[in-house]
């Protein structure tokens, strides 16, 4: 069962911005995802479509199940209550509120009662490695910590999706290691896991990697056994060998996925979507592919 | 969601935040305290009053000389207090007569010093009637009343510079030296006798020139037959001529005096209630600036699951608890400076528990009202522009 299927969505803000066109992409139980490109091309707003926090100007999407465009705000706030964990840039913790509060409030309004929400939220920090850091307020933490502490409070209602956006942008490559090594480990434990990150390795090193460009989507596997979602609308031949869109991107050593160790890979083949139409099938790094959006960066 | 945890997650913000709660509380307590302490204030007089009027009594009434349609000064008849006591339901009558004469600390004072002070002749009974007592020294006997002695009223004695009563305190009276019996103390109900020299009816008859008449007659009455005894009274001491007698209640004077200040009491809420209302406006403030501030909470919680009516609970909730705390507060505050105020003038303490719950009735009015706008503006921020601030 899929956790996520959004169906042929769109979202256009007043204003005119089309944030996302026509999108169409599905997330089963227990995948990891790491979503991919260039700032501004419509990464949040499909993380936020995903985990119902907007909704689509056009299109349907599906959680856990249910579609999300009949359901009323009571309805979708108890599917965040229950089913989905979000994980944000800025951690958002409440200044002054210590981390074991911070965790439970994870599980306030999924109606838990306040002992289990205090007792579910020590076991959750214990789970991100801060049981010795239950009363320690946001000031008291270091970056990653606090980073960690948000994650503690996405998945204490062991959430069937967890939906990350930039979860390591604020944080230095050992901290955002540690988080990234959690989120996988969440993965292994049978929680869809979305992550968007613009750390190339670090996209390169999940099973499944969804490039956004110009809110249009494609997606692809190592082993190129699912073809790109949008691929398909727009007649994109299904192939293996997708390759990476740019051109400095290292292959990983082979058949190796280490920070997931998920036995979908396949050798040679953790790579990145390229935008439709740009990546020739034979799986060589096309001399042009690099956007202008991720060379300026 | 349960109630509690609607407050715990409504007192967070207030927590985190202490300097700016205090304030703002502040702001709402001032206004409480000010209508607390004003109420309190005139409640713990008016107790005190109800405290005076207990213990002398509120069953005392006067039947006085009155006048004529000439406008002449029609005089009570002789045995106007024996008639008088002789009422069913009188407990005890007694009179005093104005005697022609004057009062002075001593023979070398100039006759017009009078300091408006009278002389009255009184009836030994009087000070039994009225259930009045001395300050110092002794009341009127049968014995006194017909010799050189006299009893001074509060007033007088402080006037006259007569601290003691004794047979070496003399003052001189009607152009004779008589001894200071005894000082009375204050007479709330017959406040006539706190300026008056107090001498015997006999003395005053046989040396000073007194007619015999009496001027008041003071009756006791049976507290339960008080209004049947009041009808009766002017025609009994004066059957000759019953509407030229003045009958009064002196409680319901001393009663009216102090009611005389409920305007200013009203003045006073007013204030205390633009005070109120200034406080409930720097609530909304408060709330208000905390909804801006606290977009991205507000877009957490509604990414952890919160719906729209929980995130304007919480805010709602917030106001409410800002304000019930100023409330609080403010009816400590309220209480402690009436207090202060009564214990200053010897009052007992007495704050109606009407003033309380409006109090706090008044803060859950008003946080509510400045919560409302606050609260559902937080509740409409749509949840990605909430988490985008
Ligand atoms: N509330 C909004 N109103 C109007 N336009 C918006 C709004 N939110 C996003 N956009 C626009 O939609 C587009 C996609 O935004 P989005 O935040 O999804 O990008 P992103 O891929 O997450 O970028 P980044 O990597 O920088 O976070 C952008 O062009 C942005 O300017
Ligand atoms: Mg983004």
């Amino acid at each position: 069962m899929s956790a996520v299927d959004m169906r042929n969505v769109s979202r256009v803000y007043p204003g005119g911005v089309t944030a996302l066109a026509d999108a169409t992409l599905t997330v089963e139980d227990g995948e990891l995802v790491a979503v991919v490109g260039p700032s501004g091309s419509g990464k949040s707003t499909l993380l936020h479509l995903a985990g119902t926090l907007d909704r689509p100007t056009s299109g349907t999407v599906h959680v856990a199940g249910q579609d999300v465009g009949r359901l009323s705000d009571r309805a979708l706030s108890q599917l965040r209550a229950r089913s989905i964990g979000f994980v944000f840039q800025q951690f958002h913790l409440g200044v002054g509120v210590t981390a074991l509060d911070a965790v439970a409030d994870g599980l306030l309004y999924a109606g838990v009662p306040r002992r289990r929400r205090r007792d579910a939220a020590a076991e959750a920090l214990e789970r991100v490695g801060l049981a010795h850091r239950l009363t320690h307020r946001p000031h008291q933490l270091s970056g990653g910590e606090r980073q960690r502490v948000a994650v503690a409070r996405a998945i204490v209602g062991s959430p069937r999706l967890l939906l990350a956006d930039e979860p390591t942008g604020n944080l230095d490559s050992s901290s955002g290691a540690d988080v990234v090594e959690l989120l996988t480990g969440l993965h292994r434990a049978g929680t869809a896991v979305v992550v968007i990150t613009h750390d190339r390795d670090l996209a390169r090193s999940f099973p499944r990697v969804v490039s956004v460009r110009d809110g249009r989507v494609s997606t692809t596997r190592p082993d190129g056994s699912f073809a790109a979602e949008s691929a398909l609308s727009d007649g994109e031949p299904p192939s293996g060998g997708w390759v990476p869109a740019s051109p400095d991107s290292r292959p990983a050593p082979d058949g190796n996925i280490p920070a997931s160790g998920h036995g979908r890979a396949a050798p040679g083949g953790h790579v990145l979507a390229a935008p439709e139409g740009r990546v020739p099938p034979d799986g060589h790094p096309p001399s042009g592919g690099r956007s202008a959006a991720e060379a300026a960066r | 969601m349960r109630p509690a945890d609607m407050f715990r997650v409504g007192a967070v913000g207030l927590r985190t935040r202490p300097l700016r709660v205090f304030l703002s509380a502040l702001g709402i307590a001032i206004g409480i305290a000010a209508m607390v302490a004003v109420v309190g204030i005139s409640a713990s007089g008016r107790a005190a009053l109800d405290r005076e009027l207990a213990a002398i009594g509120t069953n005392i009434l006067t039947a006085g000389e009155g006048k004529n349609f000439g406008g002449e000064r029609v005089a009570l008849p002789r045995d106007a207090p024996d008639m008088a006591g002789r009422i069913s339901g009188v407990e005890a009558a007694s009179a005093i007569g104005r005697v022609e004469a004057n009062v002075y600390r001593t023979d070398r004072i100039p006759a017009g010093e009078t300091n408006a002070l009278s002389v009255l002749a009184a009836r030994t009974d009087l000070l039994g009637t009225l259930g009045g007592s001395v300050a110092t020294g002794v009341w009127l006997t049968d014995a006194t009343a017909r010799g050189q002695a006299v009893v001074l009223g509060a007033r007088t004695a402080r006037l006259l510079g007569v601290h003691t009563a004794g047979p070496d305190t003399r003052v001189f009276l009607g152009g004779q030296w008589f001894t200071v019996a005894g000082i009375l103390a204050p007479q709330p109900l017959a406040p006539e006798l706190d300026t008056a020299a107090l001498v015997g009816w006999p003395v005053a008859e046989e040396t000073l020139g007194f007619d015999g008449h009496g001027t008041t007659v003071y009756v006791r009455t049976d507290p339960e037959r008080l209004s049947q005894v009041r009808a009766l009274l002017a025609r009994t001491v004066n059957p000759a001529g019953p509407n030229e007698v003045t009958v009064a209640r002196p409680s319901d004077a001393l009663a009216a005096r102090k009611a005389a200040d409920r305007t200013l009491t009203a003045l006073l809420l007013g204030l205390g209630g633009v005070a109120l209302l200034v406080g409930g406006v720097g609530v909304a403030n408060t709330m208000i600036i905390s909804v801006l501030e606290r977009r991205a909470e507000i877009g957490l919680r509604r990414a952890l699951g919160a719906t729209k009516g929980q995130v304007r609970g919480q805010f709602f909730t917030e106001s409410l608890l800002l304000s019930a705390l100023g409330g609080a507060g403010g009816v400590l505050l309220g209480v402690a400076v009436t207090g202060v105020y009564a214990a200053g003038q010897g009052w007992p303490l007495a704050v109606p528990w009407w003033a309380q719950v409006g109090a706090v009735g008044a803060t859950v009015v008003i946080g509510g009202t400045a919560g409302l706008y606050p609260a559902v503006r937080a509740a409409r921020l749509p949840p990605t522009e909430a988490l985008s601030a």
